[in-house]
């Protein structure tokens, strides 16, 4: 794996936006102080772009990512979806419910975290394979078992990690962890990963093995890639760039 | 499949869930030993009944207030249903045996008691009797004595080979040949004056006697009883001419067996103005008696027949009972302890229900970012629910299964373990004295062990509702950041 990752290529972008957002507000009421984090976001996320979103700490990023994932709900304004999944096209995904938001979550977005984010009960293979067993029934998943863990290997052996699959997660590297959370982000062939700082607790040097890791993944899977970052390296790789401040984009 | 596979991994890796898988066995095994031990109880207690009642008895209002044996044979034995019929005779008395004691003097003849009761189950043969004291001969303790005689007393009874004594073997125990031979025998001081001593009756004593009531074999007893008709008191002396063992200790610990005619002779039973001798009631075998029908028709039919019979007979007045009726409320009260006590012994799955309480708590702060994780991964709350209370259930089931098999070996070996305790500390923790029966009965139903685990499976469910539910609430966002 070379350790210099290379331009974003423009032909994974294409013209149908995947998602989009209008007017997003969110603000939270901690004790009788209300904080107003989202000031009205309104944008649109084209299919297969790598999305970097900048700022400041506070400045609202962390939140419009937990909003698009469905991870929360706005105060106000709509999340917009227009990918793929029939059950889900040109809905405000926001007013989805609980389930719904879960099997949306499961199916079409997959989630890198700063901090990995592995089941340490489960080893490394069976980390990847949680959202295909949270998705399929048991008779499912046994039914298509062998299908399912040569996905896991594929996805493994994409990131690097063929050779750690039976090793507790507790045993790996931080670009390890990552590279597997990333492999579990991407089993279900979600058309969204968001990544909350990728690679934000890694050194300089694993930090450029997962940009590379995430634009040759963009290109293979033709995943869009939201990803917050304070890392300006990982931000001129993307296609586009927001910055934020105060809960608003000022610069894209 | 996620909820399973994580919920096992969880126990997997943690002591506390094998403490809770421990606390639960304890309380399943607990309980399943008390019932089993009370359904042993209930069940050796009917048994014991069976062998010493009749299936009908025929009872007076008061002590030798039926008469005229023959009027009623008369009438009974036309009863198709009626396979034999049997005079018995009972008083409380006092022995004399160093100081007075009290007993019951059960008169009964062997020729007919025997088509009616099991009483020839129980006598000891006069060689049997000389094995079961020779086995004894030397010990210096009276523990050891009596232990050494009760023992080998049930291990004879316990043999399937063994014949039931017949009537002329019982009958021998009274017969003045037998009460001579063993008078002189046992008193060899004395030999030759048993005529002298007015040739008193022979008396069958239960096994405890010869061992904690200081009477032996060949004894001369002096015993006091009162005419319930004159309130005279009445003494005469008995000699002891052998031994029996019901197994019920209340029997073998009080009752001493008369041959019917000797005893209706001592507490003056013969009435000279109607010139025949009174009793307390008539033993009854029916054919097919484990058919209710059938033994409420003889009743009805022996009811009926009574009614015919002279008003001197005193059979107007007479009771017709079964043996279900005599001891019923007895069995009845025995039947509510075992589920008052059932019920108390449950109450210990609210201490193993709050250790599994503890130990979830304890998992779902430690798994809060799973929780979290799970969420974002695309599991629903109902999801992680399902995990915490699936992990709750899993111990619930490990202890409940191996609390079955733990809970069934130990009622097996009760015996055992209290023998080992009681040789080890010398204390009986079931003391025959208390409980009527020289050893723990036990009885494993189904029914128990369904009411053992039901407890159990109620509070550990209720225990792992609350963790689960608390789980299956966090905020995804926080429970990912929670440190």
């Amino acid at each position: 794996m070379n350790k210099t990752a290379q331009a974003p290529n423009e032909s994974s972008v294409k013209n149908n936006v995947t998602v989009e957002t209008h007017d997003l507000h969110k603000e939270y009421h901690i004790e009788q102080t209300s904080v107003h984090v989202l000031r009205g976001i309104s944008l649109s996320i084209k299919s297969g772009e790598i999305l970097a979103i900048l700022g400041h700490s506070g400045v609202g990023k962390s939140t419009l990512l937990n909003l698009l994932g469905l991870l929360d709900s706005p105060t106000q304004g709509r999340i917009v979806y227009h990918g793929r999944d029939k059950r889900f096209q040109n809905r405000d995904l926001s007013s989805l419910s609980l389930a719904e938001k879960a099997t949306a979550r499961n199916c079409n977005f997959g989630f890198v975290f700063q901090f990995y984010h592995l089941l340490p009960d489960l080893n490394v293979r069976e980390n990847v394979l949680l959202p295909a067993m949270i998705r399929y029934s048991s008779a499912e998943f046994r039914q298509r078992r062998d299908e399912l863990e040569n996905r896991a290997d594929e996805l493994l052996q994409q990131v690097g990690l063929s050779d750690r699959r039976s090793f507790p997660p507790t045993r790996l590297s931080g670009g390890e962890r990552q590279r597997a959370s990333i492999a579990r982000a991407l089993f279900n062939e979600p058309e969204i990963v968001l990544c909350d700082e990728p690679t934000g607790n890694l050194d300089s040097r694993t930090g450029k093995l997962i940009h590379k890791l995430i634009l040759d993944l963009n290109q293979r899977t033709q995943a869009t890639f939201i990803i917050v970052t304070h890392d300006n390296e990982l931000a001129s790789l993307a296609h586009r760039r927001l910055h934020m401040d105060d809960g608003k984009i000022v610069q894209e | 499949m996620y909820r399973v596979f994580i919920a096992l991994r969880y126990l997997r890796t943690r002591t506390t869930a094998y403490l809770s898988v421990v606390a639960v066995l304890f309380g399943v095994a607990t309980l399943l030993t008390v019932l089993s031990i009370m359904e042993g109880y209930i069940l050796r207690l009917q048994e014991m009944i069976r062998e010493q009642e009749a299936d009908l008895v025929i009872r007076g209002p008061d002590p030798r207030s039926l008469c005229g044996f023959e009027e009623f044979e008369r009438v009974l034995t036309t009863i198709p249903e009626v396979r034999g019929i049997a005079p018995f005779v009972r008083c409380f008395a006092m022995y004399r045996s160093g100081r007075f004691n009290p007993c019951f003097m059960r008169g009964v003849e062997p020729e007919t008691e025997l088509q009616v009761t099991r009483l020839g189950n129980f006598i000891f043969r006069p060689e049997e009797l000389d094995e079961i004291l020779a086995a004894a001969k030397g010990l210096k303790t009276a523990d050891a004595f009596q232990r050494a005689i009760e023992d080998q007393a049930r291990e004879l009874l316990k043999k399937p080979e063994r014949a039931p004594l017949t009537a002329e073997e019982v009958s021998r125990f009274f017969s003045l040949e037998w009460r001579k031979e063993v008078f002189d025998r046992e008193n060899p001081g004395f030999r030759g004056e048993f005529l002298e001593r007015g040739a008193p009756g022979g008396i069958l004593v239960g096994v405890h006697f010869l061992t904690s009531r200081n009477l032996q074999l060949g004894e001369v007893v002096k015993v006091l009883t009162i005419n319930p008709k004159t309130n005279e008191p009445i003494d005469g002396e008995f000699l002891v001419t052998g031994a029996f063992k019901t197994g019920d200790y209340e029997m073998d610990s009080r009752s001493f067996f008369v041959d019917f005619n000797r005893l209706t002779s001592f507490v003056e039973a013969f009435d000279p103005k109607l010139n025949e001798v009174c009793f307390d009631g008539i033993r009854i075998a029916i054919e097919d008696s484990e058919s209710v029908e059938r033994l409420e028709s003889a009743r009805e039919a022996i009811r009926q027949k009574l009614s015919g019979l002279p008003n001197w007979t005193g059979a107007h007045f007479a009771r017709v009972q079964s043996w279900q009726d005599t001891k019923q409320i007895f069995i009845k009260a025995v039947e509510l302890e075992k589920w008052i006590m059932g019920f108390v012994v449950s109450l210990l799955n609210v201490f193993t229900s709050c250790i599994i309480l503890l130990m979830l708590v304890l998992i779902v702060i430690e798994k809060t970012r799973d929780a979290g994780i799970l969420l974002a991964v695309g599991a629903r709350p109902s999801g992680v629910f399902s995990i915490f209370l699936l992990t709750g259930v899993l111990i619930t089931i490990f202890g409940i299964v191996l609390g079955v098999i733990v809970g069934t070996l130990f009622v097996n070996s009760i015996n055992v373990v209290h023998d080992a305790i009681y040789q080890w500390t010398g204390h009986r923790l079931f003391d025959p004295e208390v409980y009527l029966m020289d050893h723990i009965p036990v009885h494993i139903t189904v029914q128990d062990i369904f009411f053992s685990i039901v407890p159990a499976i109620l509070f550990s469910l209720l225990a792992s509702l609350i963790p689960a539910l608390w789980a299956s609430r966090k905020d995804p966002i926080q429970a990912i950041h929670y440190e």
